[in-house]
């Protein structure tokens, strides 16, 4: 009986499972990249071989550290180490693979084991290179080719493969070669090292920690803040797959609210031959829950495939490689019956509430037009809306489901504005009219942009000043996430940083810090503060009301160069001209000059940023999903209003309307259905960003702004939902043959 | 000669593949301008079939309908043709629930060239027309069953139609109501000549016109033109069990055996 019921209402049957299907989709493919993603990781740096990790402690993530490259005969020194082992971690932008891994090992030590050779030989000199399987592929390298890097020619001497994707899809070279590439003569990123008696791993990282105060000894698996990293990645993915699944489960409860109110003819004899409330729901809820189960059992057949069709493109590949675990199957498939659970309670109760005599009495409802519509006419114009007020529930649950996925949009496109925009104040701090990036790195964290170069800028004509800038990330107690900004006291930039009690820094030992980040750390004027192991005098306290300065603190340009293990480096430049109107073709003009360096006008920089890119990616994946489960979502509900009105729209055919003014009525309805949707969406964007802003730690970092930009994708997506929603539904509609529809019951 | 504004020639309408139904056989039909005709017939005899051919809302599988002069297979756009040659008056439901009174009577109109304004206007003017002046912001489910069908009258005249074609149109009314739209027709057929050929069950409905014709298995029975009340009547107790039965001289009640001659006599006349 439930299979027929589902068999009889076709197209609405198949849409709800699409709907249910892409949802439950994107749940699976979106956790499995995740998953793939994070332990790839994590294997990293969780090499079977090594012990422990020893890397600065206030780094948020060990790739990102530096320490002095003599520390490994320190290191050596310490009681129950075996062996020690420095290696550098490089991360390039390529135009095959946006994060090309290069990892700088020492040909002999312990930790080249884990790469294993398919073909060709290990490291033996300079200018050597080990490509990983997925990078030779993606390059269409072999053993013998060369390979540029940086500037840099290396010969490939073997490929080698671990299993990790990451590290598959990256590069391994000489120690000294990668110091030499990555800008970090004298310094290694982290120490991998080995002890001689596994059980005590922990005194010797106690001793370690002890002896040297700034670094931090991780047990290889251990959780670290890295890992802490990772589990905001996966919850992201699990994020937008409850919002997924939220929207298609009230699509769900749309169909099955449809089914019972067509029904309520049927569902009244049902009662009236005896039938329980009980076994009305248990029908209902059957229905539903069955539905749900093929969406989601077609779902996880989708969301393999784009795992699967992800291995096509090596490139991106070697970044995201899907792992599908059981579990994680599971996970999707109680995920869909929950959907339906929830999606038919709803409509089951309402069946079993019909009292019989009524039930049978019913007219199928078409010529009903509702309370609403009946007391509100003379205030609402054109039928479209009226139409829309005749299922005041369906349209309700339409709105709020299309409206929850725009929602997303809304709040994210929102809040990576609001990041923009706040990034373009700091890059174009004191009024900066270029701005100067390292055109090798794929991350604004592992830029490292030669302090020459500046001094050479400098000197151009048509110049008139430039600021350097640092920029790293460091930790102070109760700051999870502190900035620390190197700034030359005698240049602009430093006066970006409005003072707002005390004085501007003048010595290596001085720091202002935010006006946020005084209040975090309650600390004032005169006190001392520790970062990275070394202590400063906070001279003076500044706000410039972009967040990410607000929560950080300023020194010395050398000192935090010192610091960071960044000498003679820098992250970003600013540059003055003589002619802001030049600003364009000095940009052009300088690149050419400087093929290190990528020169942005201020207000354009985040385009240039790999980071800003990846934003734009997820976001773009959001609407493409949004789209996808609110074109379904909102194709269905208009097809069931279409179909509802059957003998009307017969009417309107015998009264001489032509298809194509049919066509235009349904696309109107669907429209305004979707601009509602919009409306809501706008709503609970704005409001889903508010909650976003109270998370403690990461909120403070977000500011929602809702430039015209925000409001105009969302106006083009209700659009493109209205278009493809109501396209099919006023096809059928045009077709439908004047007197069949007039006899249609 | 007389100009018709219905003609149909041979007309023949069949259903289905296979087990074929023939709803409509070799009909043969003339109604001319200002007629008021009722097509009766049980249920299945192909009167409602007729009225869609006639309507332009389904093409014939043999024969021709001509209308005004013009032969049906001859017009491209049946969609065009219908809105500005027919108006359609169907049962009570058949109006559009979420427009009000007003904006239903408009909704032909939106295929014409009229300006917003003039078809408030017209609208209005036709309301006022059918005795529904007051009433015409409302919607249809706050109308009486009778407003509703006034509301469907006035919207089939919308464009001037040069025949107006009414399915069961009082199928939902009681009798009472029923007498009042049969006025409004009979009058608006008086007044402004607008040909009108109603499908019917109702005796009530047929005795109002001049002319009855009797559908029976897809072919015309009778065709009888009507002068008085009186005529359709007899007509109708002709047909009856009782009318059989007189004719025939069989199981005729006992108090009606002696002036059963006369009542031959009368039925014969018609």
């Amino acid at each position: 009986m439930i299979l027929k019921n589902l068999w009889r209402r076709k197209t609405r049957t198949l849409l709800t499972l699409l709907g249910v299907a892409f949802g439950v989709a994107a749940v699976v493919a979106l956790s499995a990249f995740g998953e793939g993603f994070a332990s790839s990781f994590e294997k990293m740096f969780a090499t079977t071989s090594a012990d422990l990790t020893v890397s600065q402690a206030d780094a948020m993530m060990a790739f990102l550290s530096a320490v002095d490259d003599s520390l490994g005969d320190e290191l050596r020194q310490v009681a129950g180490v075996e062996e020690v082992a420095g290696e550098v971690f490089g991360m390039v932008q390529m135009d095959e693979a946006p994060y090309f891994i290069v990892m700088g090992e020492d040909p002999r030590s312990f930790t080249m084991q884990r790469y294993r050779l398919i073909s060709g030989q290990p490291i033996t000199t300079r200018k050597q290179i080990l490509l990983g399987k997925l990078a030779a592929k993606n390059f269409k390298k072999e053993v013998g080719s060369t390979f540029r890097l940086n500037d840099s020619t290396y010969r490939v001497v073997g490929i080698y493969e671990t299993g990790v994707s990451l590290e598959d899809g990256g590069a391994v070279m000489g120690l000294t070669d990668a110091q030499r590439a990555f800008d970090k003569e004298g310094k290694v990123s982290y120490y991998s090292l080995k002890v001689k008696d596994v059980r005590r791993i922990s005194e010797v990282k106690a001793a370690i920690e002890k002896q040297w105060p700034t670094l931090a000894a991780a047990r290889s698996g251990e959780p670290s803040r890295q890992t802490e990293m990772f589990g905001l990645y996966r919850s992201f993915g699990l994020f937008i797959g409850i919002f997924a699944v939220l929207v298609g489960g009230l699509g769900m409860m749309n169909t099955t609210l449809m089914s019972v109110f067509e029904r309520t003819r049927e569902i009244g004899v049902l009662r009236a031959v005896g039938w329980r409330r009980r076994r009305v729901v248990n029908l209902i809820l059957g229905e539903s829950l069955v539905l749900s189960l093929l969406g989601g059992l077609l779902g996880i057949l989708i969301g393999i495939g784009l795992t699967l069709l992800v291995r096509l493109s090596p490139a991106v590949e070697s970044l995201l490689q899907g792992i599908l675990t059981p579990t994680m199957l599971a996970q999707a498939l109680v995920i869909a019956l929950l959907l339906g659970a929830v999606g038919g309670l709803y409509p089951a109760w309402r069946a079993a509430q019909l009292a019989p005599v009524e039930a049978m009495r019913y007219e199928g409802g078409s010529g009903d037009v509702g309370r609403i519509t009946r007391q509100l006419t003379r205030w609402i114009p054109g039928s479209a809306l009226r139409n829309l007020l005749r299922r005041p529930t369906r349209t309700l649950v339409t709105i709020v489901g299309i409206g929850l996925g725009v929602g997303f949009i809304v709040a994210l496109s929102a809040m990576s504005e609001g990041m923009i925009q706040e990034f373009t104040t700091l890059a174009g701090a004191g009024q900066m009219d270029l701005v100067v990036q390292d055109a090798k790195a794929s991350d604004l964290s592992v830029a490292a942009l030669d302090e020459r170069v500046a001094d050479q800028v400098r000197t151009q004509p048509g110049v008139k000043g430039v600021s350097k800038m640092l920029m790293k990330t460091s930790s102070a107690p109760g700051l999870p996430y502190f900035l620390v900004f190197g700034a030359d006291p005698r240049e602009d930039y430093v006066k970006h940083f409005r003072i707002h009690e005390g004085r501007v820094i003048e010595k290596s030992r001085d720091i202002m810090i935010g006006r946020f980040a005084a209040t975090s750390l309650k600390k004032g004027l005169g006190e001392s503060i520790r970062i990275n192991g070394v202590g400063y005098q906070i001279v003076g306290i500044y706000e410039t009301g972009v967040s990410y300065e607000d929560t950080g603190g300023v020194i010395t340009l050398r000192e935090a160069q010192e610091r960071f293990g960044m000498g003679r480096k820098l992250t970003l430049m600013g540059v003055q001209l003589d002619d802001p109107s030049q600003a364009e073709s000095m940009a052009r003009q300088l690149e050419a000059q400087f093929p290190s360096i990528t020169v942005s006008l201020t207000s354009a920089m985040t385009q240039r940023t790999q980071d800003f890119a990846t934003m734009d990616a997820i976001l773009g994946a959001l609407v493409a999903l949004t789209m996808l489960v609110g074109g379904v979502v909102m194709m269905n509900a208009m097809l069931m209003s279409v179909f509802e009105r059957t003998q009307e729209i017969g009417v309107l055919r015998a009264v001489g309307w032509r298809r194509r003014r049919i066509i235009g009525m349904v696309l109107v309805e669907s429209l305004a259905l979707s601009l509602l949707s919009a409306l809501m969406g706008i709503g609970i964007g704005m409001g889903l960003s508010a909650l976003f802003t109270l998370v403690p730690t990461y909120g403070t970092f977000l500011k929602a702004l809702y430039s015209p930009k925000v409001f105009q994708q969302v106006a083009a997506l209700a659009l493109i939902l209205g278009t493809i929603g109501g396209l099919y539904p006023a096809w059928r509609a045009s077709r439908m043959q004047p007197i069949e529809a007039l006899r249609y019951e | 000669m007389t100009q018709y504004v219905v003609e149909t020639h041979d007309l023949t309408k069949i259903y289905g593949n296979g087990h074929e139904v023939r709803a409509l056989d070799g009909v043969n039909l003339t109604v001319a301008a200002g007629e008021l005709v009722a097509i009766v017939g049980p249920s299945g005899s192909g009167k409602s079939t007729l009225l869609n051919m006639i309507g332009a809302l389904d093409r014939p599988t043999s024969g021709e309908v001509v209308i005004d002069g013009t032969p049906l297979s001859k017009v491209r756009n049946l969609d065009q043709f219908r809105s500005q040659t027919i108006g359609f008056v169907f049962q009570t439901h058949n109006l559009i629930p979420t427009l009000t009174g007003q904006e239903n009577v408009e909704v032909p109109m939106y295929e014409t060239t009229l300006s917003g304004s003039k078809r408030h206007g017209r609208a209005q003017e036709l309301l006022r027309l059918v005795g529904l002046g007051e009433r015409m912001h409302y919607l249809p489910a706050l109308m009486s069953g009778g407003e509703r069908q006034r509301v469907a009258i006035a919207r089939a005249l919308a464009n001037r139609p040069s025949i107006i074609l009414a399915d069961e149109l009082t199928g939902m009314l009681d009798s009472r109501t029923t007498q009042d739209i049969l006025a409004l027709l009979t009058q608006l057929n008086a007044q402004q000549g607008t040909t009108m050929i109603i499908v019917t069950h109702n005796h009530e409905v047929a005795r109002a016109t001049r002319r009855v014709i009797t559908f029976r298995d897809g072919k015309v029975q009778s065709d009888v033109a009507i002068r008085s009340a009186y005529e359709s009547d007899l007509l109708d107790w002709k047909s009856s069990t009782l009318g059989q039965a007189i004719l025939q001289g069989d199981g005729v009640p006992e108090g009606l055996k002696a002036i059963v001659p006369q009542l031959r006599e009368a039925f014969d006349k018609v």
